[in-house]
């Protein structure tokens, strides 16, 4: 972790035990050019470190370091494994897929239900338009713009609700040292996935609708 | 009842397998978030083994030698000096010297031999004083003193859960054990103490060791990393820089850093929490949201069989029954989104990853997740429920 609230050179340290010591409190850390440079810097480090002498070899067999990026501390840390392991930054990437999947069926699923019975509700309208010759795909594309126009309200609502929590997060110091800000990068993210979400949770419904028999429908009865 | 219910929800099969895939959904996700929390309670619950209030503890770092190198007699000596300065100090009321103090982000794990069995261990080297500082509760034996540093063998104290991976059911006092690189050290057990659970509340309990260090013996006193201080009950935090010029004034070119264990301890449960607390708020605003569908599509449903309920009206049912057939559906409906997720659920103690969760843990998370979904599914049915209990008969029966 990069973070503190004082940062002093490390010339002012009393103890010069940091320059012959192995364990210790310092954590080095490296800027790369550019990513591209990140599996030479490791495999280097890899070679110094397997060059490096073990002060007592009669009682240690091995000096075990990683040069790792965050995200790959992150992934070792969390899946438990030792240093000298390779990160599992694959296996990590899959699990926080596989709980994000878990989370956003829910409000897809929820988008679905809805969406389905607004149109149940609308049946009589939808049958009226039919019976006047509008084609299917005249009111699915209605149908799925409506979706579209309901997200982007919700993102606008979402907005302001992320601006508060970012607010109420920074000052609660639930995160140490956060400054989180407001990053639209981000938000344009979360927003195109969201308008991806009301699109595809939009398919089905729509395509119930289009699928209503004029008649039955002016009825408002489903088939 | 159920059965009629079970019959008018399977009449709109269509509509409700989705309202079913999504109370399984929601099911699965309360279900792993109330799993991890009473997993993390559970072990919150656990005696912890030592007492960290009003202790510090100072990172000590000598200027001379590698971690491996032997300490200098006179490093020895000034780190004995640094324990009695300490220990006379105003407000500081027991003080000693160890090689990792609780909630540090670094632990020593050794590899010890014991009946021809290696196995690995976390280890401190303690000053007699340590006892007085964490108050590790004395099970049986005694605890480290001073008068060990004049065996020739080294005097080790167990916690619980060493002594049951040691000697089982056996009494562990007297019990030797060795190093496993030096097989010809000889360590032996003089007393247990309870489960002393160094990492902290969220840890698991691992086995634990202390050894009696001895000043004299380099290859002990290279060990002594940490000094730990129990002050005076009402000290206030000013004592710190007192504290810190004491310690520069006996070694004036070693570094010390103080850290207050309650703050550690503090910092510690945050990080460990910080994941399970944001993901429990999404998962409170993704239920929030399921609740206010739910009952959108309970309303719809409601308006859509007016006739049929005006009918059930006219026919002399009461309002209470139309009520309790509302919301009769909807929790039959969330039953089967539940009987989907439970064979699901009940095996996670048996599926690969998964295996380190208990069933105390899980079958309790199940009753509570299942209870939740069901009562929030309830929930949803009472509004659309009320309304129509409000619907007239005559009216409904003209209802286009």
């Amino acid at each position: 972790m990069t973070f503190a609230d004082i940062w002093a050179p490390i010339s002012t340290a009393k103890s010069t035990a940091h320059e012959e010591q192995l364990l210790g409190e310092f954590q080095g850390i490296v800027l790369a050019r550019s990513r591209a440079d990140f599996p030479s810097i490791k495999s280097e480090f890899a070679s110094r470190l397997a060059a490096a002498e073990l002060p007592d070899p009669e009682r240690y067999d091995a000096l075990l370091s990683d040069a790792l990026t965050r995200y790959g501390e992150l992934a070792r840390d969390a899946l438990g494994r030792e240093a000298g392991e390779p990160a599992p930054t694959g296996r990590f990437t899959l699990l926080v897929l596989a709980v994000v999947i878990a989370f956003m069926t829910i409000p897809a699923l929820n988008l679905v239900n809805l969406s389905l019975s607004r149109i149940l509700e609308r049946c009589s309208e939808i049958g009226v338009r039919k019976a006047f010759g509008a084609s299917s795909w005249t009111l699915v594309g209605q149908f799925l713009v409506e979706n579209v126009v309901l997200t982007l309200s919700g993102g606008a609502l979402g907005l302001v609700l992320s601006w508060i929590t970012i607010g109420v997060v920074n000052a609660s110091g639930l995160v140490p040292y956060a400054e989180l800000e407001m990053s639209l990068r981000v938000f344009a993210a979360g927003l195109l996935l969201s308008l991806l979400f009301a699109v595809i949770s939009g398919a089905y419904p729509a395509w119930r609708m289009s699928r209503l028999h004029p008649v039955e429908a002016l009825h408002g009865r489903e088939r | 009842m159920t059965r009629h219910l079970l019959k008018l929800v399977w009449n709109r099969k269509r509509t409700n397998t989705l309202i079913v895939l999504e109370i399984f959904c929601s099911f699965l996700v309360v279900f792993g978030l109330a799993a991890a929390a009473l997993h993390f309670l559970a072990r919150y619950r656990q005696p912890l083994g030592f007492d960290y209030s009003s202790v510090w503890y100072v990172d000590v770092a000598r200027n001379t030698g590698s971690d491996w190198g032997d300490w200098e007699p006179e490093e020895a000596a000034t780190f004995a000096r640094l324990l009695t300065a300490l220990e006379s100090l105003d407000g500081v009321e027991a003080a000693a010297g160890c090689t990792s103090a609780p909630y540090m982000g670094a632990s020593f794990i050794h590899g010890w031999s014991f009946r021809g069995q290696d196995m690995g261990a976390e280890v401190s080297y303690v000053t007699p004083g340590f006892i007085d500082v964490l108050r590790p509760e004395l099970v049986s034996g005694r605890w480290i003193d001073a008068a060990d540093s004049a065996l020739d063998w080294t005097a080790i104290v167990v916690d619980e859960a060493l002594a049951a991976e040691l000697v089982g059911d056996e009494d562990p006092l007297g019990q030797r054990v060795t190093d496993v690189k030096e097989g010809e050290d000889d360590l032996r057990v003089v007393g247990v103490v309870r489960d002393y659970r160094r990492g902290g509340e969220l840890d698991e309990n691992t086995p634990y060791l202390f050894a009696s260090a001895r000043l004299d013996r380099p290859a002990d006193a290279q060990a002594l990393r940490t000094l730990v201080v129990r002050l005076a009950p009402g000290t206030p935090a000013d004592l710190e820089q007192p504290l810190l010029e004491t310690l520069a004034a006996i070694a004036p070119d070693w570094s010390f850093n103080v850290v207050h264990v309650e703050q550690a301890r503090e910092d510690y449960l945050r990080a460990q929490l910080l994941p399970l607390a944001s993901l429990g708020v999404i998962a409170g605003f993704l239920l929030l949201m399921v609740v206010l569908g739910l009952t959108g599509v309970m309303w719809q449903n409601v308006t859509r069989r007016t006739r049929e309920i005006g009918l059930r009206r006219a026919a002399g049912a009461h309002r209470a029954r139309i009520q309790r057939q509302i919301v009769g559906e909807v929790a039959v409906t969330a039953g089967l989104g539940l009987a989907l997720g439970l064979p699901l659920v009940l095996q996670v103690p048996l599926i690969g990853p998964f295996t380190f969760v208990p069933f105390a843990v899980v079958v309790p998370a199940t009753i509570v997740s299942a209870l939740l979904i069901l009562l929030l599914a309830m929930l949803c049915g009472l509004y659309p429920g009320w309304s129509a209990t409000r619907i007239r008969p005559a009216e409904a029966l003209h209802y286009e």
